[in-house]
């Protein structure tokens, strides 16, 4: 007896162990009733993340057989997340994809083809396929649907402006007025200090193509530091007013300082989906708006903002397919959707963005100039964050941070920039 | 007496079996096979999504030969190891010392130095980051109030990792509980007889205490270099590396190889360099360790 009881008390063990593993989903649904799993994968701040479950549920309330399982993960850590699904073929049905790290996985077969779901559709009369075919496809095979674009601009504490005499920007402005502007406003020490500018952890992916001649070139795998003026000019602005004290120096940890929300910012390098946490965090403590980012008047161009473009794309995986292009198109091509993703980016469904109702809905928060961010798409460049790409950025950041630290000077850095990114390259 | 050749396990062995097979399912499952698969990618080119190219010893030679970060974050990992290991092992001592003199209220500081072991890693080490702010972080705030005016603890190259090593003191509540547990070993009579004989409390210490609490010692020195030698997540969290790589680990380097410049059989070959680092660095401390850890039925 106690000899049966020990082994079934043993195989009680191991068939819980296996039972632990993950069991295959025979779901081969074809209608609407029968019950459909989908995996969605996505990531963003706290808002962001609330945003994107909140159209998960309300497909799920439209669709009571379907039901969306949802892998998250924070905006740092999701590009580790995609390789991680892609090495393991774990890719959820549905997930997010950057623009910026998209073109390491061209090529991959772990994509599902959207063109034949867009032209059964007619897509092309809901989305621009030019910023498709730019941003999401790739010899034909389009990887990603969009979902919204996001670009950068400056915010400005109207508060701030007023009490130190100064107009408010306009979208004419120029680096030299920004400048002066932070000047002006930058005042106190220690706790009590009020900074005139605020980067965040911006400049070490801006300083790349400021102006328009970026530091390498993506498409012949060439460097172009060394005697590059604009880039020695990008890198010059942020390390001076960071070394002048007009911005905090964030470039190595994590942002600590509270942000432009605190009212302690005159100005701050903001992106699309940071309006969302200003609309709820500012209130009524002070005024901002947004303007587009200064022109220099040396180059003649406006400073360019690093472009984003969010799409979903489709695992080729997925054992409900239609489902997951149903899925897709609910948050890509449904105004209500794209309505409530507007706090975080331009929405990519052209008949919504090019309404009045868009450029005057502020989801309930307070008003600023939309417009700003959508003409910034005339400003855009695109960057790179993986592969060797990755590996060079980080070699200009290194150099940049001695920079910051005056242990070596701009002409310096970008000779050791320019010897460093080639050997890369030729690694590659 | 005649031998019988054992040719089937005994029904004792076979429940045996049976019990230890789900933990050896999992270890086989979660880390045996793991290992085995990242030893055979080591030694190959993959970046994660196309099938593994054969590529040799190419990765190690690489390692060995090419990648100038690869000298330096292990040098960054050794700085690392090198003083917070020994200030682990030497407040853990103090710390364990001082709570085993039984005083009223070392519950409560046992307690209070134990605590930020069992806190999430990540969380405290953001919270660590609004301590380290330059303009408003408690630190310098508090110097501000005796007229000194706080660097940037983690944007200041010198200071960053002093900073991170400064930080994991407040985690060594592990080490020091079983520093405590063996201090709690040590018979009394040993230092009664040695009070008879007059000694004072550093002869007592050097030759009652530390010997007897050696073999903890021992454990803790190695736990401590094993876990020094992979420290990631603080210069993660915290720096990036930064500034100017003056906190840039190993184990970033080889998370960096892997999740961010898409080698992963390069990853996997520093990681078994890094293995290979550790057991080499482990058998000498264990070869070191007849000279100074005494064991109790040895001494009998």
């Amino acid at each position: 007896m106690k000899k049966l009881l020990s082994v079934f008390l043993s195989m009680a063990m191991i068939i819980g162990v296996v039972a632990g593993c993950k069991t295959s989903n025979n779901a081969n649904s074809s209608s609407k009733s029968e019950k459909v799993n989908l995996t969605f994968g996505f990531w963003g701040d706290t808002k962001e993340a609330d945003m994107k479950m909140a159209l998960a549920n309300a497909y799920m309330d439209k669709n009571p057989n379907v039901t969306i399982e949802f892998e998250y993960t924070d905006g740092a850590g999701y590009l580790t997340k995609m390789q991680t699904w892609f090495s393991s073929n774990t890719a959820p049905d549905v997930f997010g994809v950057p623009s910026d790290t998209l073109f390491q996985f061209l090529g991959n077969d772990k994509f599902e083809d959207l063109s034949s779901y867009i032209n059964n559709d007619s897509m092309d009369k809901e989305w621009n396929m030019d910023t498709v075919n730019s941003v999401y496809s790739s010899d034909g095979k389009v990887y990603a649907a969009p979902f919204i674009s996001k670009t950068f601009a400056i915010a400005y504490n109207k508060n701030l402006f007023d009490k130190a005499e100064l107009a408010y920007p306009t979208n004419d402005w120029t680096e030299d007025d920004m400048l002066k502007a932070a000047k002006a406003i930058t005042s106190g020490t220690g706790i009590d200090k009020v900074h005139g500018l605020r980067w965040g952890v911006r400049p070490t992916e801006f300083y790349r193509n400021l102006y328009g001649d970026a530091v390498y070139d993506t498409t012949t795998d060439k460097m172009n530091a060394a005697n590059n003026k604009q880039f020695k000019h990008a890198v010059s602005l942020f390390s001076d007013t960071i070394k002048q004290g007009l911005a905090p120096n964030e470039t190595s940890a994590a942002v600590s300082t509270g942000g432009f929300e605190t009212g302690k910012f005159g100005m701050q390098l903001c992106a699309t989906w940071d309006i969302a946490t200003f609309q709820s965090m500012i209130g009524n403590s002070f005024n901002w708006d947004v303007v587009m980012l200064p022109m220099n008047t040396e180059f003649n161009t406006r400073m360019l903002t690093t472009y984003r473009g969010n799409g979903w794309s489709m695992s080729s995986s997925a054992k409900e397919k239609q489902v997951a292009w149903d899925f897709i198109k609910f948050m890509s091509a449904n105004k209500e959707s794209q309505k409530t993703a507007q706090s975080f980016g331009i929405p990519e469904l052209v008949s919504y963005a090019n309404s009045d109702e868009y450029k005057n809905d502020f989801a309930g928060g307070s008003e600023y100039n939309k417009q700003v961010f959508i003409d910034m798409l005339n400003y855009k460049t695109g960057f790179r964050n993986l592969g060797v790409y990755a590996q060079i950025n980080d070699v200009i950041k290194s150099q940049y941070e001695l920079l910051l630290a005056d242990k070596t000077t701009v002409d310096a850095m970008a000779t050791e920039v320019q010897k460093q990114g080639e050997a890369l390259f030729a690694t590659k | 007496m005649k031998k019988h050749k054992v040719t089937s396990l005994t029904n004792t062995s076979r429940l045996f079996y049976l019990f230890i097979a789900p933990w050896l399912i999992g270890f086989c499952v979660f880390t045996f096979f793991p290992m085995v698969f990242s030893l055979f990618t080591s030694f190959t080119s993959w970046n994660g999504l196309s099938v593994p190219e054969f590529i040799g010893f190419k990765n190690y030679v690489n390692i060995l030969t090419k990648d100038t970060m690869f000298i330096s974050s292990l040098l960054k990992t050794l700085y690392y190891v090198g003083v917070s290991v020994p200030l682990n092992i030497i407040f853990s001592i103090i710390l364990a010392l001082l709570l085993n003199k039984r005083l009223p209220g070392s519950n409560v500081f046992r307690s209070i130095f134990y605590l930020p072991t069992i806190c999430s890693g990540v969380a405290l080490y953001i919270a660590w980051l609004y301590l380290y702010n330059q303009n408003s972080g408690f630190i310098n705030v508090l110097l501000s109030f005796i007229g000194i005016e706080g660097p940037g603890w983690l944007t200041n190259i010198d200071l960053a990792m002093p900073s991170i090593i400064f930080m994991g003191m407040f985690t060594i509540g592990t080490s020091m509980t079983i520093v405590l547990a063996g201090l709690q070993n040590v018979p009394h009579s040993y230092y009664e007889a040695a009070d008879l004989d007059g000694a004072g409390a550093f002869y007592k210490f050097k030759n009652i205490t530390f010997p007897m609490i050696s073999p903890v010692i021992f454990f803790n020195l190695l736990m401590a270099l094993i876990k020094g030698l992979q420290v990631f997540t603080q210069p993660y969290v915290m720096t990036e590396g930064g500034p100017a790589n003056a906190t840039y680990v190993y184990g970033l380097h080889l998370y960096k190889s892997a999740f961010l410049y898409s080698k992963f059989g390069y990853a996997s070959a520093l990681a078994w360099v890094l293995f290979i680092i550790l057991i080499a660095l482990s058998i000498a401390i264990f070869a070191t360790s007849k000279f100074w850890v005494f064991y109790r039925e040895d001494v009998n």
